[in-house]
C-alpha cells in the first residue's frame, strides 16, 4: 500500500515538473514585431549546404537579448525548437537527425525570435540545405599550436563527423613528446597511412594492408629526408618530396612566418622493394620541386615547382608553377617527361596543395602571391583547374579574406574539406563544402560543428591537415609500437636523362 | 601538554613554512603562480582530467591564489603543516595513542623540501594533503571499529618525564637533519634568478639591480642575470657607464639570447624585443614560451597585448577569451579588450609598425645586430636600440663598425660621449692613424688620452692586478682581456 502512494507521489510530482517545463518553454512565440535581416550567429551556418550525416550544427545567437526561441524545420512544418535566456541553440542528436532526413534535397529553417523588454520580434528565416550526398564520417587531423619551431603536445585524432567523438590515433606524449608530422591516408582509406615522426625515433611509420613497418626519413644518398607525400591509388608507392625547409620571420607587418623551400626534389617510394625511384627530370638543384599529388588512375603525378633557391633569391619573389610528370610503374623508367598545367608565376602567383578529385576531372590548389607554404599567407585562395579543359578558375565561392589552404576531396568527390583562417587570422579550422561535379562549383563552406558553439573561441590549437576517412583507423595499438622500431633503410634510383 | 603538542607542532610548522616561502623561498609561490594557470569552464577541466589528471587539477585550483603572494605562503605552508598534523590525527585515531616519534614530521619536511626546487611539481603535495583529508574522515566514520583494535596496540611504557625528553630529542634530530637539509639543497642561484626576473616583470630596475649585482659579487656568470642586469641599467639611464662593472666573459651573450631553440631560454626572449619596439620578434619567442611551457597568464596577457598592437585583434581576443576564465586575470582581460581595435596598448612602443612590408625583411633570430641597426634606421630616437646597438658592437670587437654606426648618437642629448666610446674610439684612432682619425670628427679628451697612457704601461710592465684594480671595468681591459671573441679588434 505504502509503494504504490509513493508511485502515485512520484507520478504525480513528474507530471507537475513535466508540466511546468512546457510552461516555460513557449511552443508558438508570438512574434510583435519581424525584422527583415537574418540574425547574426555562429558559427556562420546561413545558406550552406550540410550532409546529410553530419552532427548537429549547434551554434549561438549572436545579437543581444533578453530571451530567445528558435525553430527549426521543413516547409510549413516545425521539427524542433528551444526557448531560453540563453543564445546557444544545442540540437539534440535525435531531433537533428529528423530534420536531416525529412530536409534530403530541401532546403530548412532556423526561425529565430528574439525577446528585447518584452517585445518578441522575428527575424529572417536563415536557410539552408540537405544533400543527400553523405560525408566521409570521419576526418583526421593533427593538432597542435600554429607555433614556429618548439613544440610540446601534439597529436593526430579524427573526429567522427556524425558526431562529436574525437578519438586519439596517435599523441606524442605516449611517444616521449616527439614530433608527429605529414599523416597521409592513401585516399580516404584507413588502411594505408603513413606519418612522419621526428626526434629520437626519426623515421617514417608506413601502414599497409595491415602490415606496419618504419622506414628511414630519407633514402640513403638522397639529398634531404622525405617530406610531403602522397599515396599512388595502388598503395604500392609513395610519391615524397624531398625538402630543405627554413623558416624566417617577418619583422613587421602582420604576417608572422615565412616557410620556405631552400631545396626540394621528388621521388617515388617503392612500398614493396624499399627504393625510391627518381628522375633528373623532379631531382637535382636546377629548380625545387615539392606537393605530389597523383590522379585517380594512378599515370600522373602532378607537383609543384619553382626556381631554384640561391642565398641571394629574395624569399618573396620565389614562385612555383602546376606540373605534372607521367608514371608508368611497371616500366624500367617509371617516369616520362614533365609539363607545365599552369604557370602561375607568369602573373606573379604562386601555387601549392595541387589535389585531383576522385573523378579526375578537376585539381584544386591554393595560390599565394609567392612561396608555398601558403597557410602563412594572408591572400592565399583556392583555384579549381578543370583538367578536361584546362581552364583555371577562382574558387570564389570557398575562399575569404583570410588564409583558405590545405584541402583535400572526400571519396566520392562531393565534399572538400579546407583549412581556413578566416576566423581570427591564426588558427586553421576545417570547412566543408559541397561540390557539384557537373557544374564545377562548391557551396558556401561551414565550420565543423562542435557540441559547444562557443568551443572555437578559446581552442588555441590548429587543425592540421584535415583528410577524410571513410572507417576509423583502428591500429593505433600497432602504430606505438612501430615508432620505437628501428628503421628500415631505403634506397635511391635516379633515373637519368 | 601530550594532547597539545601535536597542535602545537603543527602550528610552529605552520608559521616556519609559511616564513619561509615569505622570505627566502618567496621566488618557489611566483615561479609557480607564473607556471599554472586555472580556468573556470568546462572545456578547460575536460581537457585537463583527460590529459594529466585530477590531482594536477586540483594543484592548479590552488595554485592560481598564489597570485597574492602572502596568501600562497599561507596555502603552501598550511597545506604541509596540516599534512603534519592529519597524520599524527589518525595515529591517534587508529591506535589509541601518541606518535611519541614524531614519524608523522617524516613527509611533511620531506614535501617541504622537495619544494624547495622551483620546477619540483606541486602535484605530490596536494595529492598527499587530499588523500589525507579523506583518510582522517574516513577513519572518523570508522572510529568506534578502531577503538577495538586500540587493546592490542602495545602501551607505551616509559615515564612522562622520559616520553617527553625522547620526543624533544626526536624533534632535535628532526630540526636539525632538515635544517641541514634545507642550508645544503637551498639554490640561491636559482632565487636570484626567479627573483630578477620578477622585478623585469614589475619593471623594478632597482630591484634587478640589487639581485643581479648579488649574484656576480659571487664572482659567477650567467647569461640571465646579465641578460636582465642590462636591460636595467638602459632603464636606469646607466647602461654606457657600467656596462664593464663586471667582467662580460659571456661577450654579447649576455646582452640578449640567439635563438637556439632552447625551450628554457624561450621564456626570456621577449623582454627585450618588447622593450626595443621588435614587437613581432617579441610575440614570436612568447609564442614559442607558451607552446613549451602551456597557456599561463604571463604567456597569454603578452601575447594578447603584442597582437593588438601588431593589428590583430581577433588573435588577441582568443587569447583573452581564455584569460576571462581564470579568477585573477579576468579583469586585466576585460581591460585589454576595450583597447583591441584601437591597435594600441599603454607602455608598448611598436617600433617597427610603419615599416615597409615590401620587399619583405626577416629577422636574424641569431644575432641581434643588424635587427639593432634596422631599428635605428626605421624608428628614429629608439635610443635603447641605439645604445644596445654600440654595446652588442663594442662587445663583439668591432670597433670599426662602431664608429661607422655612433653618428646616431645625433638624436640623442648625451651630455658628454660616454666613457667606453671614447674608449673604443682611442682604439679606433690607433688603428688607423691621427690624420684618418682626425677626418672623423671625433675629439677625444685629453684625460682619457692620459688615462689610456697609464693602462698601456701597466700593460707593458705586465701589471696585471693593477691593470685590474685601475682599468677593469674599461672597454680596453675588456678588449685586451675578457672578450671572449680574441683580444683583437674585428675589422670586417
Amino acid at each position: 500500500m505504502e509503494t504504490k502512494s509513493l508511485r502515485i507521489n512520484l507520478i504525480a510530482t513528474l507530471c507537475l515538473l513535466a508540466f511546468g517545463f512546457a510552461g516555460c518553454r513557449p511552443q508558438n512565440v508570438q512574434a510583435d514585431r519581424t525584422e527583415e535581416q537574418l540574425p547574426r550567429i555562429f558559427p556562420d551556418y546561413i545558406g550552406v549546404t550540410f550532409p546529410v550525416n553530419i552532427a548537429p550544427a549547434n551554434f549561438y545567437i549572436q545579437e543581444k537579448g533578453d530571451a530567445f526561441h528558435t525553430e527549426m524545420g521543413v516547409g510549413e512544418e516545425i521539427l524542433y525548437s528551444t526557448s531560453g535566456s540563453k543564445p546557444e541553440v544545442i540540437i539534440p542528436e535525435k531531433a537533428w537527425r529528423t530534420l536531416l532526413q525529412r530536409a534530403q534535397g530541401k532546403e530548412f529553417f532556423f526561425r529565430i525570435y528574439i525577446q528585447r523588454e518584452k517585445s518578441w520580434t522575428q527575424y529572417a528565416d536563415i536557410l539552408n540545405t540537405v544533400s543527400p550526398d553523405t560525408v566521409d564520417a570521419f576526418l583526421a587531423y593533427r593538432l597542435l599550436y600554429p607555433g614556429y619551431e618548439l613544440w610540446n603536445e601534439m597529436g593526430i585524432y579524427e573526429r567522427n563527423l556524425t558526431n562529436f567523438d574525437v578519438t586519439p590515433i596517435l599523441e606524442n606524449r605516449d611517444i616521449g613528446k616527439q614530433c608527429l608530422n605529414c599523416h597521409t591516408f592513401n585516399h580516404q582509406r584507413p588502411a594505408d597511412f603513413m606519418l612522419h615522426v621526428r626526434g629520437k625515433d626519426n623515421g617514417t611509420v608506413v601502414y599497409r594492408n595491415g602490415q606496419m613497418e618504419k622506414i628511414a626519413a630519407s633514402a640513403t644518398g638522397a639529398s634531404h629526408g622525405n617530406t610531403y607525400a602522397a599515396w599512388h591509388p595502388s598503395g604500392r608507392f609513395i610519391a615524397f618530396s624531398m625538402n630543405e625547409i627554413q623558416q624566417f620571420f617577418h619583422v613587421s607587418g602582420q604576417k608572422p612566418i615565412e616557410v620556405s623551400d631552400l631545396a626540394a626534389d621528388l621521388g617515388v617510394y617503392d612500398v614493396d622493394r624499399h627504393v625510391l625511384l627518381t628522375d633528373s627530370a623532379i631531382y637535382g638543384p636546377d629548380a625545387m620541386e615539392t606537393f605530389p599529388t597523383w590522379s585517380p588512375d594512378g599515370q600522373t603525378l602532378f607537383f609543384c615547382r619553382g626556381n631554384a633557391y640561391t642565398h641571394a633569391t629574395p624569399l618573396d619573389s620565389l614562385r612555383y608553377d602546376l606540373y605534372a610528370i607521367p608514371f608508368q610503374a611497371d616500366d624500367a623508367q617509371p617516369f616520362g617527361t614533365p609539363r607545365c598545367l599552369y604557370a602561375a608565376s607568369r602573373e606573379g602567383k604562386s601555387i601549392s596543395f595541387p589535389r585531383v578529385s576522385p573523378d579526375g576531372n578537376f585539381l584544386l590548389f591554393t595560390m599565394s602571391d609567392y612561396g608555398n607554404f601558403s597557410i602563412w599567407h594572408p591572400e592565399s585562395d583556392l583555384y579549381l583547374l578543370d583538367l578536361r579543359t584546362g581552364e583555371v578558375r577562382l574558387a570564389a565561392e570557398l575562399n575569404s579574406p583570410d588564409v583558405d589552404s590545405f584541402h583535400t576531396w572526400s571519396s566520392t568527390g562531393r565534399w572538400l574539406v579546407l583549412s581556413s583562417k578566416r576566423l581570427d587570422g591564426l588558427w586553421a579550422r576545417p570547412f566543408f563544402a559541397h561540390f557539384d561535379a557537373a557544374t564545377g562549383q562548391f557551396t558556401k563552406p561551414f565550420l565543423l560543428p562542435q557540441a559547444d558553439p562557443h568551443f572555437y573561441e578559446t581552442f588555441t590549437r590548429t587543425y592540421n591537415l584535415p583528410e577524410f576517412l571513410t572507417a576509423p583507423v583502428t591500429s593505433q595499438r600497432a602504430l606505438l609500437e612501430t615508432v620505437s622500431q628501428h628503421n628500415t633503410e631505403i634506397s635511391l634510383r635516379i633515373q637519368g636523362r | 601538554m601530550k594532547r597539545k603538542l601535536p597542535f602545537i607542532l603543527t602550528v610552529l610548522l605552520f608559521f616556519i613554512y609559511t616564513g619561509l616561502y615569505g622570505d627566502v623561498l618567496s621566488h618557489i609561490i611566483f615561479y609557480h603562480e607564473q607556471h599554472h594557470l586555472f580556468l573556470f569552464s568546462s572545456h578547460y577541466f575536460t581537457q585537463q582530467i583527460e590529459t594529466v589528471g585530477w590531482m594536477s587539477y586540483l594543484t592548479d585550483f590552488i595554485i592560481q591564489f598564489f597570485y597574492y603572494p602572502w596568501l600562497g605562503c599561507i596555502i603552501l605552508g598550511g597545506i604541509l603543516a596540516s599534512i603534519y598534523g592529519l597524520l599524527t590525527y589518525n595515529i591517534q585515531i587508529i591506535t589509541g595513542k601518541n606518535d611519541w616519534l614524531q614519524l608523522s614530521l617524516i613527509p611533511s619536511l620531506y614535501l617541504f623540501l622537495q619544494t624547495m626546487a622551483a620546477d619540483y611539481s606541486l602535484v605530490p603535495v596536494v595529492s598527499c594533503w587530499l588523500f589525507l583529508i579523506f583518510f582522517t574522515l574516513l577513519n572518523l566514520l570508522f572510529s568506534p571499529y578502531w577503538k577495538k583494535i586500540h587493546p592490542f596496540v602495545p602501551e607505551w611504557k616509559c615515564s612522562t618525564k622520559v616520553t617527553y625528553s625522547i620526543t624533544i630529542v626526536v624533534i632535535a634530530v628532526y630540526a636539525v637533519t632538515a635544517s641541514y637539509l634545507f642550508i645544503h639543497s637551498y639554490n640561491m642561484s636559482e632565487h636570484r634568478m626567479i627573483k630578477a626576473e620578477q622585478a623585469v616583470k614589475e619593471k623594478n630596475w632597482d630591484e634587478v639591480l640589487r639581485q643581479t649585482g648579488k649574484y656576480l659579487d659571487k664572482r659567477r656568470n650567467n647569461q640571465l642575470i646579465y641578460y636582465f642586469r642590462h636591460l636595467a641599467l638602459y632603464h636606469k639611464g646607466e647602461l654606457l657607464s657600467h656596462l664593464f662593472d663586471y667582467p662580460q666573459p659571456l661577450g654579447v651573450k649576455g646582452l640578449y639570447f640567439p635563438w637556439n631553440s632552447d625551450s628554457r631560454e624561450s621564456e626570456y626572449g621577449h623582454f627585450l624585443y618588447e622593450e626595443l619596439g621588435h614587437i613581432n620578434e617579441a610575440q614570436r619567442w612568447e609564442f614559442e614560451a607558451m607552446v613549451v611551457w602551456g597557456e599561463t597568464a604571463p604567456h597569454l596577457l603578452n601575447l594578447a597585448r603584442y597582437n593588438i598592437i601588431i593589428g590583430r585583434p581577433r588573435v588577441a581576443q582568443r587569447f583573452l577569451n581564455l584569460l576571462k576564465q581564470s579568477l585573477f586575470y579576468a579583469e586585466e582581460a576585460k581591460r585589454l579588450e576595450t583597447v583591441l581595435s584601437s591597435g594600441k596598448v599603454e607602455g608598448l612602443h611598436y617600433a617597427l609598425a610603419h615599416a615597409p612590408t615590401h620587399p619583405a625583411r626577416f629577422a636574424n633570430v641569431m644575432n641581434i645586430g643588424p635587427e639593432l641597426l634596422y631599428l635605428c634606421e626605421q624608428d628614429q630616437g629608439n635610443r635603447m636600440a641605439f645604445e644596445y646597438l654600440m654595446c652588442d658592437l663594442l662587445l663583439s670587437n668591432q670597433v670599426v663598425r662602431f664608429v661607422e654606426y655612433l653618428p646616431f648618437i645625433q638624436q640623442f642629448d648625451y651630455p658628454e660621449m660616454p666613457a667606453i666610446f671614447e674608449e673604443a674610439l682611442l682604439m679606433y684612432k690607433l688603428g688607423i692613424g691621427e690624420e684618418a682619425f682626425a677626418a672623423t670628427g671625433y675629439v677625444i679628451r685629453p684625460q682619457t688620452e692620459q688615462r689610456f697612457a697609464r693602462y698601456y704601461q701597466l700593460f707593458q710592465q705586465k701589471d696585471n692586478y693593477r691593470l685590474r684594480k685601475e682599468f677593469g671595468k674599461t672597454y680596453w681591459y675588456y678588449l685586451n682581456f675578457v672578450s671572449p671573441y680574441g683580444n683583437k679588434i674585428i675589422t670586417n
